[in-house]
């Protein structure tokens, strides 16, 4: 069973995300920042970590930052969600872009993609 | 970051403000937020409350590049938020992330309450270097916290955290008292309202406390247009103060027609306004249309402001009498501004005709102008009492701007007094023509009369008005209108009645008319 982690500061959306994720078969553990999610970083290493950009405390490319400077997390399938598409100029460490808002089936096939691609980024 | 610097309440001290850049809305501040500041602005839902929030954001970070945050408390998802901001004109997707930033606040004040929100909020501001705050969904932070006086300490705390980040903050809520507890605390209260008045939806916002700085009170019109929001103020408020002096050189501006101009002592004085009042057809439009014309003759710039016909018909119905319109709005000496009949607000359609003035040609003296009619007005008011004052703030306006204007009011067709639709009219304009009917042995006849000119001479008689093919004509003397008045009238072109012939007195004008050939036009 793979472990999926879950960042997003819309409670809505997080529980959303979560629920759809446990139906399909996934563990997943949520956090509501960037800072929590990199506090569990430190101590477990999802499978596939799906990420919100905008967040209080840390955003996602913030923590995608941090996560590049760690040999341990570098790596991790990254579906990077939000309202606009990332810039071009910004490195890019995600593997699946998802531009909210999006339907279930469009959520599951990032995860599946994401999933697919270990080791890859 | 740079600030708009204003001159504050008594014309000593200087204070920055967060421009608002929505239309007006700075105007009624009187310029906008105050750095640092913390303003409720309340309202049911659909009243405008996000769209005002997000384009204060994108205009702070376009005209004075500030950085935004934007924090939600169970309201809509930021998803769904940026989708309908997308179809707004003021809403650009590039200052996401980094200069407007949308975060929810929901998960923290429910699990770590205001202690952990408020930690959230210092944090956040000062990370992203915000220099404006938004929280939309105050309501829910009130239902979440454990006393109203721990709702109060959180408002206080928010204010202070503002005031020492130099951010100024933008709390979002749904309708709620005047004497709430936020209410008091903040430095400024804006209510916006959506509401059915009549038949009409109608938004409006109101100004309800701003501390330290004058502002424009009352309630004022708000249309959300694919421009965002945009606010009218009240016409009368915001020319309650007009200069003592105005521009006007008092010199005689005639209508081209010898005979009128000559009841009026040359026209009327530049600089004043004058009313046409008459049943439909008996030609208002035209004697208003040869005013512009006899000014574009003598170099003057004209402008028709009208509700009814478009420019072609307009035109059209000028050279049928021989009034060359035409020529001189190809040439551009008269510029036709027609308002499709639609629902118009009264304060945005004055917004733009002193706008037109103003852009058109501002350093032009003696500009004419033709509004047809002042029932248009009076149809896009929401609240009918405004009128008179609304009436005489856009006529001491336009006074000011020394244009001469010619404004038409409608009688009802079969009205057997004269009882003027907009009787204020009468008060605040210099001088009153009345156009009325006389139906005589089947045939249908026009009269003129000055009914008030202000600090002039003028004739007093009732005057043949005549609209024929060669153009439009005012008789040589009142003595047709008494042969008319008198009974004595006669086919056009037939000798003069004859002498001692049976006299029947008409005791009333604006009978229904028949279908003669003097019929109206």
């Amino acid at each position: 069973m793979k472990n999926i982690l879950v960042v997003e500061d819309e409670f809505d959306v997080q529980q959303v995300v979560a629920d759809v994720l446990r139906d399909e078969g996934y563990e997943v553990a949520v956090c509501g920042n960037g800072r929590e999610a990199l506090e569990y970083l430190r101590k477990h290493r999802p499978d596939v970590i799906v990420l919100d950009v905008m967040m209080p405390l840390l955003s996602g490319p913030q923590v995608l930052e941090q996560m590049a400077r760690s040999p341990e997390l570098k790596g991790v399938p990254i579906v990077l969600m939000s309202e606009i598409s990332p810039p071009e100029s910004e490195p890019r460490r995600w593997h699946v872009f998802l531009r909210k808002p999006f339907r279930l089936e469009q959520l599951l096939d990032a995860v599946t993609r994401a999933s697919g691609v270990e080791g890859r980024a | 970051m740079s600030e708009s610097r204003n001159e504050g309440e008594g014309g000593g001290t200087r204070e920055e403000r967060v421009q608002t850049g929505i239309p007006r809305l700075d105007f009624i501040l009187k310029g906008g937020f105050k750095v640092g500041g913390a303003y409720s602005v309340m309202g049911p839902p659909g009243s405008g409350k996000t769209i005002l929030a997000n384009q204060v954001c994108c205009n702070h970070i376009e005209k004075q590049g500030g950085r935004c945050v934007y924090m939600t408390l169970l309201v809509e998802s930021h998803a769904k938020m940026v989708g309908h901001l997308s179809s707004l004109r003021f809403f650009k997707h590039e200052y996401l992330p980094e200069k407007l930033y949308y975060i929810s606040g929901y998960q923290e004040v429910r699990e770590q309450g205001f202690t952990g929100l408020l930690e959230l909020i210092r944090r956040t501001l000062r990370e992203r270097r915000a220099t404006l705050f938004v929280i939309d969904g105050m309501e829910s932070a009130e239902q979440l916290s454990s006393s109203p006086q721990a709702y109060r300490e959180f408002v206080h705390a928010l204010q202070t955290a503002a005031n020492l980040l130099g951010c100024t903050i933008l709390l979002l809520s749904t309708l709620r008292s005047r004497s709430h507890v936020e209410n008091s605390l903040v430095d400024g209260v804006i209510e916006l309202s959506d509401q059915l008045i009549g038949p009409r939806a109608v938004r409006e916002l109101t100004v309800h406390k701003f501390r330290g700085s004058d502002y424009l009170r009352g309630r004022h019109e708000v249309e959300i247009t694919d421009a965002g929001l945009i606010i009218h103020p009240r016409t009368e408020i915001q020319f309650s103060k007009p200069p003592e002096q105005a521009r006007e050189q008092r010199v005689r501006m005639g209508f081209g027609l010898k005979r009128l101009d000559e009841m009026l002592g040359g026209g009327v004085p530049s600089g004043s306004t004058i009313a046409l009042v008459g049943a439909p057809g008996t030609g208002k439009t035209l004697l208003g249309l040869s005013f512009l014309v006899e000014g574009a003759r003598q170099g003057q710039r004209g402008t028709y402001f009208g509700f009814y016909e478009p420019p072609p018909r307009l035109i059209e119905k000028a050279e049928d009498v021989g009034i060359p319109l035409e020529r001189y709005v190809k040439d551009g000496s008269i510029k036709l501004e027609w308002q499709p009949p639609l629902e118009h607000f009264m304060d945005s359609l004055a917004e733009q005709l002193l706008e037109k003035l103003r852009l058109d040609e501002p350093q032009e003296e003696r500009r004419r102008l033709f509004i047809d009619g002042a029932e248009g007005f009076r149809a896009a008011a929401v609240y009918a009492d405004r009128i008179p004052r609304f009436l005489s703030a856009l006529t001491n306006q336009l006074r000011m701007q020394d244009v001469t204007t010619v404004i038409t009011d409608e009688l009802e067709l079969f009205q057997p007094e004269l009882d003027l639709p907009t009787p204020e009219l009468a008060n605040v304009v210099e001088t009153v023509v009345v156009l009325r009917y006389l139906e005589l042995r089947s045939q249908m006849y026009r009269l003129l009369s000055i009914m008030k000119m202000r600090e002039s001479a003028y004739d007093t008689s009732l005057r043949e008005f005549r609209i024929t093919s060669k153009g439009i004509d005012v008789a040589d003397s009142f003595e047709s209108a008494e042969v008319l008045l008198s009974g004595h009238g006669r086919l056009r072109g037939s000798p003069p009645a004859r002498k001692g012939a049976t006299r029947r007195t008409v005791k009333r004008a604006g009978k229904k008319p028949g279908k003669g050939g003097g019929g109206k036009r």
